[in-house]
């Protein structure tokens, strides 16, 4: 092989260009298969091997087939292209070898595409856009570059993403490959190379983000003969994977950006430190060393400049501190991968003490690209101190896995969510792990943070290596901290005593904390040794190691709180604090798995025994509950949640009530409850249960509060709900309707009569939309105006009923308007669908009623005349910048405005509290928001010693079991009180035993959930009838089946 | 910077100098300020791991390990604050709650640097709770035992492993909480390379690594109830420097010089006999004089009263059958004093015919292998090992005999590429030995005829070998294979083309009595020319402690024993040997009168002496001692005392003079002492 001259990098370019280009009649099409290790893990290489079968098959010569490497997305692969000549480049994904002989035989032998199987068309490099016309079949898909994930990344490292075959160095050389080494060798000075470097403002791309150029500069005046550039390959973050990438698929890059910085430095020797976990990586850096040697691009002479340099792989046997530099260095000595104290520097003294730079992959590969474009043209990019584009790694929960490319500066929400299309599961996005164990975790309250150095080490993480683990709701940040710690722990080299035993004891509290141990003092503990680990481990990795802990504990100190102090993993992930993650969701922890079980053994009337247990309104729950326990139930990773609502509700359908008995009143104190909706009616029976004389105060001739006067009874049927609250009365609780505490009865009545209040009263009046026009006849608030359909009015309806907001109060009044006769029910909201907090069910529900939804949209203005509203101005809006609830904050779209003819207007935009007496005569304090304040420490105490409050007065609007859940605290806090004044033992509960069936399916299958049968749409707007119909019997049993009964230990 | 070429910085609010490339520790060291460590040593290199000697530099909150900071002009170094003391204390609580630091169950308990941080620090309780996890402990070796669960990983041993003894057996294994010190690739540490030298538990700071033979020594006491004395091993002519420590009259452990080694190459290292073999016992000892009864049983006698039987029958032996009838034996492991007065008795006190040593034939096989190429050369000095590039060792067993110089020539293999070839059986062949030649004492003349026949015919100097040996011939007559003909030319190689070679030769050649093998030998080592200052290439490892002193003093017989003794009697002086091994005496049984000076009762049948008068071991003796080389002489000092009522060496000799009137040449010890010094 003749060594290359300059002007051979221009002939062999030359020649590159001509032969991609796809001439009809010689090379017709070429398909290219993307083998990195990603793909080959998915099965590119049988696909690669299909190919090549049906192609020998068909015998034809004109068809090349040729392999590439990771083209970005993780989650699509394994992903092929296919070019033919005058054609636009076509992709598909994940391709099997069954679909690969498919697309052989239609698209490229026969021309006939499956659209439903295309990817996309076209190239990602702007600077390969196709001339011609799109293929006509492609005319509904998308370009690359139109789907986020590629159009809005910015490929500067990851340029030759796709595009070449890393084995054959003249594909490097047809992308300008070695141009950048030619021009450093023969046209620029060391200290040109430098400045060059440092005009690009590029930092390092390995974690710390020490400027490049600076390095570069301090090695270059250090004094030595010998001089070594290292490049640390050992790419070890857990969820980082952008330099095995670039190793694997543009290892010329590295080897070119190795030349550029030995000429810098004046080096003649490199080793690229490479993790033995990468096979492949390895492979081909050996193949391109072996060719760039071949071709006179390494060793003697580099391109007759009469520079030398030369590269060799040394393969580390995989310990995460060998990426710490000095650790490297050890490391490649031959002795043990242990860091050594800094000073001396390696700049100053390295690799067996001789003046070393140590640059990263990513770094290096960008060096070639700034020599040829130059340093202005990098510094272009980012921002003022954080320059160029920055490859991240997004792993974790997010919808799009693969790497990403972006210009430093952009915010995290929108690599999650615009790039990254956001959460899988559609759950709540929790926090984003940045820089992997070194690193920390950022918030959702922190989305809009421009991703540079500064910006994101303020919130306590680190860009690091670009690793991006994303977490949704389901993710326990004491178990995320503790993996990390374990991680560190055992990565630890064990050279200084804070990393090896500092991360060992701060595992075992974290540990502990998640085994439900945790003691009071752990969070402080936790925090003075990762100060002191920080500022006392010798080396990056146990500097850094407590930073994991750090940020857990700046932004989600509660969840650490919640797990030490109050038993409870509010994530529902550390299975130490529950029998079964359902029961774990569930406000009042209601015996799930049991009730399933009974079920199954129809023992119905034993199953409605335990929904008892803990719910006083279990067949209400079954029907309105938002089922927090569907959310969290296992089966969810195999195919869908159990329907746990509906079951419930199925006992008490078909099971008989249990009776009731008047329970003995055995103590002389009293308990007034204020508010007869389910929060006090729960407190109610508890207390009642406990022997309390108990009288509920309600301001309706009805108990049952919002359930009775707000939900609908097409959602709950009437009966239902007044023979659940008949029981509760039936065991003796005092019922006083139509008594307004205030000016019914006085305050000091109750004051003087009873001895401890529980105020559950809720927050019934609806904020308002403050918007002019709002006091026009027509515009009303959706708790009057449900409570007055509820209260067996018939409120006024318009022909054209406009609701704003998007909960459920919303949808349950569109639904009644429709029913009330409205011809036009419209939902404006000013965000999108998938914001809405109503339900998914009634969602759709509401759709397929026929309500229309306009989102993106809020009231300007409520127009009318004679004070009769006739339309409603309405604002456009768009969505901009992340809210701290993590989604995006709608902004007006200013100028762009409809109007929406209505006459009337329903508000169900928000709900607060009526307070019928005095709550400062009281004592009871309130908070900002108009609520009642809590004491700390406590769920229900309030600042008045003998005033409890809970459910919606307390939390704002929320939900039914939720209410159910302050009422029992209630309860009990009242109960306790009562009994600490008197000096009495606390009171132990009565466990009624139920024997629980314990049977395990023996095979797990996949099998969907069972829908309940909802009655006719055309039917049911005509009246109020309950819409959801129950489960059979027989779905029941099935769909109880699908438990996976993970109460049960497996042995 | 400052004056005087130092440059100036603030340590706690005090302006100090220091020198440039000086760390911080040194620096405070220096003006006084005291800093804690643990993993630093002042013999081994700076290693920045255990991080308790943390200071905060120029208010940064990241604190600096002192031990591994170099000082800089103008730095602001606080020592002790608040920050730093919490800092220390935590991380020291992490050692303690790390592993099992029972300081109860502890064999050094009382002679360890972390107990002595924890009162340092005050640490009175812990805050961190203990992990209690269980390491292994190595129980394998007879001296050392290494307890994992009392190591803190502060990796001294291993530094002074590689650094110190250059053997690079020990390192540390596994990762983060799993990590521990291990021997090679995890061995136990009787199936590893380690060589027992005990350099690491020497530097070890807790009781990791501590000596079976004295266990809980310091349960009594703290250090400074302790008496260090300064002193030499005189067990192989190394003379290596030794700090004994000694409590009550007991030894309780021997240190290596390491800080003040005085450039010699070991480094202040120490052997596993002048570590460990002190602890052993010698024998019974004998604290009285014994009399031999006729009905063969022992019985105690005064001292002077013993003396005068001595003197009395060792007089009238020589005046009834004369000189020729009367013998004077004595150990080489014995000091000078105590050699040159024992001569001197004998000869010219007690007239007696014939004094030897126990080596007296290594002497003369020695002298007469010299004679006619090289009487004036002297020999060289171990200390040479380090410079040589190819060490060809004959007939010697320096792993047992001289172990130190075995522990040198290892590390020059290691450190330096250093080849080494052995010609000759040995029980312990270092598998890095480059070539090995295993033949018995009786083939070795030969080989090495064929050694030097080769090597001087490689340097084109055939005329320095008498005959050229036909070497297949010769590999087959001795029982060598094929393969070792191959080694045998490679090692030819190695020494002809080697820079510096050296030829060590021990007791199974110079124990022969021919001594032509060991002249081919000496020829060889000329073929390559002298070192400097006259001297050979050879290193001679005799087989006492004090053999040179004995032979530069010319205590041994030049000529040996007549043909046909006729001994009735004499006086033998022993540091516990077996005199009967001695190739001199053969038989004593039967003679009219033996009498023994010796610290235990002799190896020798009951009826081969009729009079046994103790004398302190060594370690209970003053005394001059010489090199292996003969070149320079230490002065032993006393470490224990001896049992009550027993004389030394000297004054049990002076008695004697005393007994038959004669007139030492000193007045008393010092004397004694002054005149066998050179």
């Amino acid at each position: 092989m003749p060594k290359l001259k300059v002007e051979d990098l221009y002939r062999i370019k030359g020649e590159v260009l001509r032969s991609s280009v796809l001439e009809t009649g010689k090379n017709n099409v070429r398909i290219t298969v993307h083998m990195g290790t990603c793909g080959i893990s998915s099965g590119a290489d049988k696909v690669f091997q299909a190919l090549n079968e049906e192609r020998d098959a068909c015998g034809r010569k004109d068809i090349i087939v040729t392999t590439s490497g990771c083209a970005g997305i993780c989650n699509r692969e394994p992903l092929i292209t296919i070019e033919k000549a005058g054609e636009e480049p076509v992709r598909y994904a994940e391709v099997d070898q069954e679909k690969m002989r498919q697309i052989f035989q239609g698209h490229v032998l026969k021309g006939e595409i499956n659209p439903e199987w295309v990817y996309a068309r076209g190239w990602e490099q702007k600077e390969m856009e196709f001339d011609g016309p799109p293929a006509p079949v492609m005319d509904h898909t998308s370009h690359i570059r139109q789907i986020p994930f590629f159009g809005m990344q910015e490929p500067v490292v990851m340029r030759n993403r796709g595009l070449i075959q890393a084995e054959r160095i003249e594909e490097y050389i047809g992308r300008d490959g070695y141009f950048g080494a030619a021009k450093a060798l023969f046209q620029m000075s060391s200290d040109e190379i430098i400045k060059e470097v440092r005009v690009s403002g590029i930092r390092g791309r390995g974690g710390a983000g020490f400027p490049t150029g600076m390095k570069w500069d301090f090695a270059s005046k250090s004094r030595g003969e010998i001089k070594y550039v290292l490049c640390n390959a050992d790419e070890g973050d857990p969820g980082a994977f952008m330099d095995r990438c670039v190793l694997e698929s543009d290892p010329h890059a590295v080897l070119e950006g190795m030349i550029i910085a030995a000429k810098a430095i004046g080096s003649r020797q490199g080793y690229i430190y490479c993790r033995a976990e990468y096979p492949l990586a390895v492979k081909m850096l050996n193949l391109a060393i072996e060719k760039a040697r071949n071709h006179g691009l390494l060793g003697k002479d580099i391109l007759g400049s009469g520079f030398d340099f030369d590269v060799e792989v040394y393969r580390g046997a995989g310990a995460f501190v060998c990426g710490e530099e000095t650790a490297l260095m050890t490391s490649i000595e031959g002795k043990r991968g242990m860091p050594r104290p800094r000073p001396p520097f390696p700049a100053i003294q390295g690799l067996w003490k001789k003046p070393t730079i140590l640059n990263n992959v990513e770094t290096l590969a960008n060096i070639p690209q700034i020599i040829v474009k130059g340093g202005k043209w990098y510094a272009g990019m980012g921002t003022l101190r954080s320059k160029g584009t920055k490859v991240f790694a997004l792993t974790g929960d997010v919808r799009n896995v693969g790497l990403v490319e972006v210009p430093m500066g952009i915010s995290l929400g929108t690599i999650i969510f615009d790039i990254g299309g956001g959460i899988q599961s559609g759950k709540k996005f929790k926090a984003v792990q940045l820089g992997g164990p070194s690193g920390g975790c950022v918030p959702v309250t922190h989305l809009n943070t421009p991703v540079d150095y500064e910006s994101i080490s303020q919130l306590g993480a680190i860009v690091g290596s670009g690793g991006m683990i994303v977490m949704d709701e389901d993710k326990c940040v004491v178990d995320v901290a503790r993996f990390f710690m374990d991680f560190c722990k055992d990565e630890s080299c064990g050279k200084c005593t804070p990393c090896r035993v500092g991360t060992q004891k701060m595992l075992e509290i974290l540990t502990r904390i998640c085994e439900g141990k945790g003691k009071e003092g752990d969070i402080e503990k936790l925090e003075k040794w990762a100060d002191i680990i920080k500022n006392t481990a010798l080396c990056g990795l146990g500097q850094t190691a407590p930073n994991p802990v750090l940020s857990t504990l700046r932004y989600f100190r509660e969840e650490y709180e919640a797990h030490i102090r109050e038993g409870r993993c509010p994530a529902v992930v550390c299975p130490a604090f529950f029998k079964t993650p359902c029961m774990h969701a569930c406000p009042i922890e209601m015996d799930i798995p049991s009730y399933l079980a009974l079920i199954k053994a129809n023992r119905l009337e034993d199953a409605y025994r335990v929904l008892l247990k803990t719910n006083p309104l279990p067949s209400t729950c079954g029907r309105v509950c938002d089922h927090k326990c569907e959310t969290k139930c296992r089966r969810a990773t195999l195919d869908e949640a159990v329907g746990i609502k509906t079951l419930k509700r199925f006992i008490t359908d078909n099971a008989s009530r249990p009776p009731v008995e008047r329970q003995p009143v055995t103590r002389k104190e009293k308990i007034a409850v204020i508010g007869g909706g389910p929060s006090g009616l729960t407190a109610a029976r508890d207390l009642a249960l406990r022997g309390y004389a108990v009288t509920v105060f309600d301001e309706y001739h009805e108990a049952g509060g919002m359930l009775r006067w707000g939900i609908p009874a097409y959602r709950l049927p009437r009966e239902v709900l007044k023979q659940e609250i008949e029981d509760i009365f039936n065991l003796g609780v005092e019922f006083r309707g139509n008594t307004r505490v205030g000016s019914d009865v006085p305050w000091k009545e109750i004051q003087n009569t009873y001895d401890a209040a529980y105020v559950a009263i809720g927050a019934q009046r609806s904020a308002g939309a403050r918007v002019e026009g709002e006091d026009l006849e027509g515009v009303t608030g959706a708790v009057e105006f449900l409570r007055e359909l509820n209260l067996g009015k018939t409120p006024a309806v318009g022909e054209r009923v406009a609701v704003i907001g998007g909960g459920n109060s919303a949808v349950d009044s569109s639904r009644c308007a429709r029913r009330l006769g409205a011809k036009e029910v419209t939902i404006l909201y000013r965000r999108l669908k998938e914001d809405m907090p109503a339900q998914d069910e009634e969602i759709q529900a509401a759709e397929e009623e026929g309500i229309r939804m306009e989102f993106l949209a809020t009231p300007l203005r409520f127009v009318g005349s004679n004070g009769r509203l006739q339309s409603i101005l309405c604002q456009r809006m768009t969505l901009g910048e992340f809210d701290e609830s993590g989604r995006k904050k709608p902004v007006p779209r200013l100028g762009d405005e409809f109007s929406l003819d209505v006459d009337q207007v329903i508000l169900a935009i928000g709900q607060e509290p009526v307070f019928s007496f005095d709550m400062e005569d009281a004592g009871v304090e309130l908070t900002r928001r108009g609520l009642i304040a809590i004491q700390k420490g406590k769920k229900t105490a309030t600042t008045s010693p003998m005033v409890f409050a809970g459910g919606d007065v307390v939390t704002g609007p929320d939900t039914v079991v939720g209410a159910i859940a302050a009422g029992h605290r209630a309860a009990e806090e009242i109960d306790q009180a009562i009994r600490e004044k008197n000096g009495e033992a606390p009171y132990v509960p009565v466990d009624e035993k139920i024997d629980i069936p314990m049977i395990l399916e023996e095979e797990v299958r996949e099998i969907p959930r069972v829908c309940q049968l909802e009655s006719d749409c055309g039917e049911r707007v005509k009246d109020f009838r309950e819409v959801e119909l129950g489960f059979t019997y027989e779905e029941a049993l099935r769909e109880a089946g699908r438990c996976l009964r993970c109460d049960i230990e497996a042995e | 910077m400052g004056t005087n070429g130092k440059l100036s910085l603030t340590i706690d609010g005090k302006e100090v100098l220091a020198e440039e490339g000086m760390t911080i520790l040194e620096a405070a060291k220096e003006n006084g300020i005291h800093i804690p460590t643990l993993c630093h040593h002042p013999a081994l290199s700076n290693w920045g791991g255990c991080r308790i000697c943390v200071v905060e530099v120029d208010g940064s909150p990241r604190l600096a390990a002192s031990c591994v900071t170099p000082v800089r002009a103008g730095m602001n170094v606080v020592t002790s604050n608040e920050k730093i003391i919490e800092s220390r204390r935590t991380i020291l609580e992490f050692l303690f709650a790390e592993r099992n630091h029972n300081c109860m169950f502890c064999p050094q308990s009382g002679d360890c640097e972390l107990q002595n941080l924890a009162y340092e620090l005050q640490m009175d309780h812990l805050t961190v709770s203990f992990s209690f996890n269980e390491f292994p402990v190595d129980v394998t070796n007879e001296y050392m035992v290494l307890d994992h669960n009392r190591c803190i990983l502060c990796g001294r041993c291993i530094r002074a492993c590689q650094e110190i003894a250059g053997a690079h057996v020990l390192n540390f294994q596994n990762r983060g909480p799993q990590a521990l010190v291990g021997f090679d690739l995890n061995e136990p540490r009787e199936s590893s390379t380690c060589a027992e030298c005990g350099v690491c538990m020497q530097v070890c700071p807790t009781g990791a690594l501590y000596n079976r033979y004295r266990t809980h020594h310091a349960v009594k006491g703290h250090a400074k109830e302790r008496e260090t004395i300064p002193s030499f091993c005189p067990q192989c002519g190394l003379l290596c420097p030794t700090v004994s420590f000694v409590g009550e009259n007991t030894l309780l452990k021997v240190e290596g010089e390491l800080t003040g080694s005085d450039g010699r190459p070991d480094r202040g290292q120490l052997c596993h006999k002048g570590r460990f073999e002190v602890f052993k016992s010698g024998g019974k000892r004998l604290e009285r004089p014994m009399i031999l009864e006729k009905n063969g049983d022992w019985a105690a006698a005064g001292w002077e009263e013993a003396v005068k039987m001595a003197s009395e029958r060792l007089t009238s032996i020589r005046e009834k059958a004369g000189a020729g009838a009367l013998f004077g034996l004595t150990s080489s492991a014995v000091s000078n004093e105590e050699l040159a007065f024992f001569r001197d008795l004998l000869v010219e006190g007690f007239g007696a015919g014939y004094v030897d040593t126990l080596d007296g034939r290594h002497f003369r096989t020695v002298t007469g292998a010299w004679k006619g190429i090289g009487e004036e050369l002297k020999e060289a000095s171990w200390k040479w090992i380090p410079d040589s590039d190819f060490v060809l060792i004959i007939g010697a067993e320096p792993r047992k005999s001289h172990p130190l110089a075995s522990l040198l020539i290892r590390k020059s293999m290691k450190e330096r590429g250093t080849k080494a070839a052995i010609v000759g059986e040995t029980e312990s062949v270092y598998p890095f030995i480059s070539a090995y030649l295993p033949v018995k004492d009786a083939a070795q003349p030969f080989l090495i005829q064929g050694l030097l026949g080769e090597a001087a015919a490689r340097l084109g100097n055939p005329g320095a070998a008498p005959t050229r040996v036909d070497i297949p011939k010769m590999m087959g007559r001795i029982g060598l294979d094929g393969d070792a003909e191959k080694i045998f030319h490679e090692v030819v190689e190695a020494f002809v083309t080697s820079e510096n070679p050296l030829i060590i030769v021990g007791e199974q050649l110079i124990g022969l009595k021919d001594g032509s093998a060991l002249k081919d030998t000496f020829k060889l080592a000329l073929l390559r020319g002298l070192l400097p200052e006259n001297t050979s290439r050879v290193i001679v490892l005799k087989p006492y402690g004090n053999s040179a002193g004995a032979w530069k003093l010319g205590i041994p017989s030049d000529n040996g024993p007549p043909e046909k003794a006729q001994w009735r009697g004499g006086l033998i002086l022993l540091n516990g040997e077996d005199p009967l091994k001695a190739p001199v005496l053969g038989e004593v049984k039967g003679m009219d009168f033996v009498a023994v000076i010796t610290p235990y009762f002799p190896h020798m049948p009951a009826d081969g002496a009729q009079l046994l008068i103790p004398k302190p071991a060594w370690t209970e003796q003053d005394g001059t001692f010489a090199s292996l080389d003969g070149n320079e002489t230490a002065y032993k000092r006393k470490i224990l005392s001896g049992p009550e009522g027993v004389k030394e060496g000297w004054q049990t000799l002076w008695a004697l003079s005393d007994g038959i009137g004669y007139r030492p040449k000193f007045k008393g010890w010092d004397e004694l002492s002054s005149k066998v010094k050179w």
